[in-house]
């Protein structure tokens, strides 16, 4: 046997656990060969010293640095246990639901609580409501020309400087057409007219501004004849309507409102507007005095308030003088 | 010696099913048991202190994971050195990693040593060898088991130094017994050639 089989043997069983002629070949080439002989003697001094090696022990705390990581772990697990429960069970599919559907009602209620909540303020040329009865009204008011338009902005803008009442919800326009026949103007029944209203509107809101005692004098005393002479037909008119303005105001007075731009400008000489704010709860009230005045086209009647005015009512008053027929 | 491993299986059989019935004491008694064995397991292979405590505390966490899918027909200990060996075979390559990264490459230099040239500088911690072996004939040992390449390593050290049968080598690492008997020959031989060199 050659010294590279004997030290190849050597290393695959320095045991010396060969089959018995094996055994007994290597036996025989060791007794002859010092250099194999002093090979296996390492390789088994060798493997002595592996197995001296020592015992290494674990480090004191071992146990309790591995309770904190088991306890960090059980808890991840526990968190990715409930969240793969969640995913294979459906849950978080009905959980974005849930979610989106509370998300959808939260946007809601803020979008109808800030509508709610918005500042007082006049009709826009964009959403004005509309009252049942007012459509001709509206239209025959000019709202699409440019003038009434420019009009209805600088109505806005002195709404807006109005101090609004605190707990006003929302304040609607509407647009009344009071046609006032020209005959029926005369001072004879606008002098009439006040002793009747003031006995209809004795509870008075607080806001009721003071009246003109000298308008209203002049109004129930003036015979027609008092005004100046015209000199012509649209002097005349002119006289009447500006008759037929102050008594106007007054009643919205009485009514306890106002009247925010008296001097509103018609497009003709017979038509002339008013804008007035009242207390909505004064709204028949006034129509009702109104219409002692002259016939009423449009407007409401009492039990048709505009949705949400009640507060404040926002009313434009169309005055147009029409002659006897 | 039979008979105190088979009383060591029957108290890891014990311990296991008291664990899976809810006793956390249950398990550790299983690790105070085998912490020890383990911990110098990585050790040998791994040849770092540090690297076997924490992959000592990685494979009872392993333990304790998947300990209700463990079979009690079949050894707790082999099984516990099979997860231990997977354990510091993966841990090798991180370890690898770790090593190159303690040469620290300069590339750029401060305004006062514009003369020097660039330079590297070696990690100041203690080598794993200077941690794990007292005398020089441990030292020389733990250089030539570190120098041997991981199958080798493995073999080696599950027969020599833990003193383990070839059947559990085999169970263990999942080589056959042919392979098993040629890779720790070959382990020999380098380990020899390593030895008679220094």
């Amino acid at each position: 046997m050659e010294c590279s089989q004997v030290r190849k043997l050597l290393f695959e069983h320095p045991e010396m656990d060969f089959p018995a002629d094996i055994h007994d070949a290597v036996e025989l080439h060791l007794a002859e060969c010092r250099g194999c002989a002093a090979r296996l003697e390492a390789l088994r001094e060798q493997m002595r010293a592996l197995r001296s090696l020592p015992k290494l022990s674990a480090p004191a705390g071992f146990l309790d640095r591995l309770h904190e990581r088991t306890e960090a772990d059980t808890f991840v697990k526990r968190i990715r246990k409930h969240a793969s429960s969640i995913m294979t069970s459906g849950q978080l599919l009905k959980l974005a639901g849930v979610a989106t559907a509370a998300v959808l009602v939260l946007v809601t209620f803020q979008s109808v609580h800030r509508d709610s909540e918005r500042p007082l303020t006049l009709s826009t040329e964009s959403a004005p409501p509309q009252p049942p009865g007012t459509a001709l009204p509206m239209t025959a008011a000019g709202s699409m020309l440019p003038e009434k338009t420019a009009q209805r902005q600088n109505l806005s803008e002195s709404a807006g400087r109005v101090p609004a009442a605190p707990h006003v919800v929302r304040a609607e326009a509407v647009t009344l057409l009071l046609r006032a026949a020209g005959p029926r103007i005369t001072t004879k029944s606008l002098a009439a007219a006040p002793e009747r209203l003031m006995r209809q509107s004795a509870p008075v809101p607080a806001r009721v501004e003071p009246t003109e005692p000298e308008e209203t004098t002049r109004s129930e005393s003036a015979p027609p004849v008092s005004s100046p002479v015209p000199r012509d037909m649209a002097d005349k008119r002119a006289v009447r309507l500006q008759d037929c303005i102050s008594e106007v105001t007054r009643l919205v007075a009485v009514a306890g409102g106002k009247v925010s731009a008296p001097e509103a400008s018609g497009r003709t000489e017979s038509l002339m507007e008013l804008d007035v704010e009242i207390p909505a709860d004064n709204y028949p009230v006034l129509l009702d005095n109104l219409r002692a005045l002259g016939p009423i086209s449009g407007g409401q009647t009492p039990g048709d308030m505009p949705p949400g005015s009640t507060v404040h009512t926002k009313v434009r008053l169309t005055l147009e003088d029409q002659p006897r027929e | 010696m039979v008979a105190s491993m088979e009383v060591a299986r029957n108290r890891d059989a014990t311990d296991i099913i008291d664990f899976l019935a809810g006793k956390r004491e249950a398990f550790d008694s299983l690790v105070l048991r085998h912490k020890d064995r383990m911990f110098n397991l990585c050790c040998r292979l791994l040849g770092d202190r540090d690297d076997a405590e924490e992959c000592a505390q990685e494979i009872f966490i392993k333990v304790f994971r998947s300990l209700k899918t463990f079979r009690l027909e079949s050894g707790f200990s082999t099984w516990l050195f099979r997860i231990a060996v997977n354990t510091c075979k993966n841990r090798r390559s991180c370890a690898e990693y770790r090593f190159w990264r303690r040469i620290l490459r300069i590339g750029s230099r401060p305004d006062e040593d514009e003369d020097l040239p660039e330079f590297e500088i070696a990690d100041q911690a203690p080598s794993p060898l200077a941690q794990l072996a007292d005398s020089e004939r441990d030292r020389l040992l733990q250089d030539a088991i570190n120098s041997l390449p991981q199958d080798q390593k493995t073999v080696i050290v599950l027969r020599h130094v833990e003193e383990l049968s070839y059947e559990e080598i085999c169970s263990i690492t999942g080589y056959n017994s042919g392979t098993v008997k040629s890779k720790l020959a070959r382990a020999r031989m380098q380990l020899h050639k390593k030895l008679q060199g220094a």
